[in-house]
């Protein structure tokens, strides 16, 4: 896998999120990097083939968009389980085939 | 310090990071650069800043290199001169040092490595007539730039005089302003240069959009300190003897020539505040 910096990963990611690109201006806006950084940054995920610019408009490639996709999933798997599912939600833990009664059917 | 982190406004975005791919050196110096953006107030002053920056010949390490390389194989190869009856010289008459030692030091390995191991190298002015008296009657003046070509034509009227016409001489410059090295041509001497340079504006632009560009031009310099010390902005007013050149060397490696238009290198601004300048010259008073 490609190594990218935190705001390289950012600007594939927000790419990914948008429904035909971003124009670099609005890269620039949204992520509050300077000319220098953006331009550095698109240059590198050009070189490495995981965006297009084409009229000053970032699209993803098909590697860029797989990298969107596996980075944006390594970065649900990292949150901490009890910060993805609410307390209310935690029940005993089941055994596998092991019968059970959904909590609504209790009350 | 290489990011401006403030929002900048469309418009300037845009030309700043368009300049970019053309100019990579720029983005090392982006508060400088968005400082003279922001110094323009009307669209035609930024856009003539970009269109300028755009032009510009900034030299890195590797392409002056291969000028040495060209200025070198041109004296071997092409001049005619022959070694043993050789000199090459600086044009420096004062004893502050310049560009014009520097440059004949540099060159002094190339020709080396092309094959020339013992020519004489005379890193005086004045000191030419007593090589000249030992049979040395093949010069080669040599500098890093040359701009309107006043400070060579002084140099011509110093040899004449002092060597009685029985000499050949031959000019090197890493880089020059067209004109400036045609009025040396036009007096019947060769000159090497690999890179020969336009006036930024007058050769680049036409007619009336040249007299606009060049009056944008003096309203940005009005923006400037007018004195500093004993040096009058005037005198500088689109580069000295109005040269217009658009070109430096990498940082540290060259003093930004007086013929580079002000605006890029000037230090202080009208109410004589410290500027944050894109080229650095080093002249006393400045």
């Amino acid at each position: 896998m490609i190594k990218l910096l935190k705001q390289e990963r950012r600007i594939l990611t927000d790419i990914f999120g948008s429904s035909n690109g971003l124009f670099i201006f609005t890269i620039h806006r949204q992520l509050n990097l300077s000319p220098n950084e953006l331009f550095a940054a698109i240059e590198k995920l050009k070189s490495n083939g995981l965006i297009d610019v084409i009229d000053d408009r970032a699209t993803l490639t098909k590697v860029g968009a797989e990298y969107a996709v596996k980075t944006s999933l390594k970065t649900k798997i990292g949150h901490k389980k009890q910060n993805l599912i609410k307390e209310n939600f935690l029940g005993k833990r089941i055994n596998i085939n092991e019968f059970y009664i959904p909590q609504k059917f209790e009350k | 310090m290489t990011g401006v982190k403030k929002r900048l406004k469309k418009e300037d975005f845009t030309r700043i990071y368009g300049l970019y791919p053309k100019q990579p050196w720029l983005c090392d110096k982006e508060v400088s650069l968005v400082d003279l953006i922001e110094l323009c107030e009307t669209i035609e002053h930024k856009d003539l800043i970009i269109d300028l920056l755009s032009e510009f010949k900034y030299l890195d390490q590797k392409v002056v290199n291969e000028y040495y390389n060209f200025l070198s194989d041109s004296i071997i190869n092409d001049s005619g001169f022959i070694e043993e009856r050789t000199i090459v010289a600086s044009i420096t008459i004062d004893d502050e040092a310049d560009s014009s030692q520097r440059v004949l030091n540099d060159i002094k390995v190339h020709l080396y490595k092309n094959g020339w191991h013992s020519v004489k190298t005379v890193n005086r002015f004045n000191d030419i007539p007593k090589n000249y008296k030992k049979g040395k009657k093949q010069i080669i003046l040599i500098d890093e730039f040359i701009g309107s070509g006043k400070t060579i034509l002084g140099r011509i009227k110093n040899i004449r005089e002092w060597l009685n016409g029985d000499f050949e001489l031959k000019f090197c410059f890493l880089v020059g302003m067209d004109f400036g090295i045609k009025v040396v041509e036009e007096l019947g001497f060769e000159v090497y240069c690999p890179l020969r340079l336009p006036k930024g504006i007058s050769e680049r632009y036409q007619d009336a959009s040249e007299t606009f560009a060049i009056e944008k031009m003096k309203e940005l310099e009005s923006k400037l300190a007018q004195e500093i010390n004993f040096h009058r902005l005037e005198t500088f007013s689109l580069g000295y003897n109005n040269t217009q050149a658009l070109y430096s060397m990498e940082a540290c490696f060259g003093n930004t020539p007086n013929s580079v238009f002000p605006i890029f290198w000037w230090p202080l601004y009208l109410n004589n505040n410290q500027r944050q300048t894109l080229l650095t010259r080093v002249q006393e008073g400045l």
